[in-house]
């Protein structure tokens, strides 16, 4: 199995297995995508774009208010949640969530699935 | 009458060569060749007219196209947005070449399409030349024609056969620009999936040209990736912007 089918098995993984988890991919720092378990719907040019912009916000803001390493950002909507989390230090996990998820739960599959992917991502 | 910075013959130099020169003493002035004009500007290709064609894909016709003399006046054109990025332009040219090895020697059956006065007899590139049409316009449509199973080979046809076909009616037989493989940029033979990640790794150290070489190599193994093609599509637009 190729390092980039195991990755999507992860998040297939994280998408099937974890309620109120519509969909994730794992997007590199410039917002290239390197796995995909996104509905068809969704624009993956954005995806990896927005996740890209969203990631430099994030670790700029960390750093510039001392807040140490960046782990995780979470955007609210009214249809539900986008989520941002590391996988390594070339990649990060995004997940889209339903409004009403459980959030702790999602943060705990995410923080496993994470490490896994910082695993093979290197 | 302006000054000529440079003169010679596209049978000594190739075009690519040309504008690699252009981009690496950021040149300024007018490049006259086959009849078409292509502007400079520091070096960047500002703007170009070749066989009817205007800007990126006049670029592209004129790369694989032109032959015979050329003559770079000494003509300020007003400073314009980049066309593209040398590098970028001459791969896209590649593509053009590959389209026309591979469908110049193929037939396309008769009444096909309006664009392309078939009789299902002479080959693409006999087409192409009769009836003066440009290749960027009519190469990317053959391939959904090869899908549908409207083109089929020429009896008898081969890699000699295409360099006999003359194209757009130059005099000499169809140039392929060969010196520029030699200064392209390398792939190596890995898998797919190999050349994603090494792609994603150039494009981290802005090594933007490699890194669409080896998104190329990898959509030529799997030509329809999503993720491959929202890859390719990414890093030009980073591309882009650095430029």
């Amino acid at each position: 199995m190729s390092r980039t089918d195991q990755i999507t098995k992860i998040i297939r993984s994280l998408s099937n297995n974890t309620p109120d988890v519509e969909g994730a991919a794992v997007i590199d720092n410039d917002g290239l995508m390197i796995a995909s378990a996104l509905s068809a719907d969704l624009d993956e040019d954005s995806v990896g774009a927005m996740g890209a912009a969203l990631l430099g916000l994030g670790e700029r803001i960390v750093s510039e208010l001392e807040r140490g390493s960046f782990e995780l950002v979470m955007i609210r909507g009214d249809n539900g949640f986008v989520i941002l989390t590391r996988c390594g230090s070339e990649a990060v996990l995004a997940c889209l969530a339903s409004t009403g998820a459980k959030l702790g739960l999602i943060f705990l599959d995410l923080k496993r699935s994470a490490k896994e992917l910082s695993s093979l991502l290197g | 009458m302006p000054d000529v910075l440079l003169a010679g013959n596209l049978g000594a130099v190739s075009l690519a060569s040309l504008l690699q020169l252009a981009d690496s003493d950021g040149l300024t002035g007018c490049l006259n060749v086959g009849g078409g004009e292509l502007d400079l500007y520091d070096g960047v290709l500002v703007g170009a007219r070749f066989h009817g064609l205007d800007g990126m894909d006049a670029a592209i016709e004129a790369l694989v196209r032109a032959s015979g003399p050329f003559r770079i006046d000494d003509v300020t054109r007003p400073p314009g947005t980049a066309l593209m990025a040398t590098h970028s332009l001459i791969v896209e040219s590649f593509r053009v070449v590959d389209d026309l090895h591979r469908f110049g020697p193929m037939v396309l059956a008769e009444g096909t399409t309006e664009a392309l006065p078939a009789d299902g007899q002479r080959p693409v590139a006999r087409l192409v030349t009769d009836h003066g049409l440009q290749l960027v316009r009519v190469l990317p449509a053959l391939s959904a024609l090869q899908d549908a199973g409207r083109l089929r080979p020429l009896a008898h046809a081969g890699p000699v056969e295409l360099e006999h076909l003359q194209i757009g009616g130059a005099p000499a037989p169809v140039e392929m620009p060969t010196p520029v493989v030699e200064t392209g940029p390398v792939v190596p033979a890995l898998g797919f999936d190999d050349l994603l990640f090494q792609a994603r790794r150039l494009a981290r150290q802005r090594r933007f040209d490699e890194a669409i070489a080896h998104m190329n190599a990898a959509l030529e193994q799997q030509p329809g990736s999503r993720i491959a093609l929202q890859n390719l599509k990414r890093i030009q637009t980073l591309q882009n912007t650095a430029t």
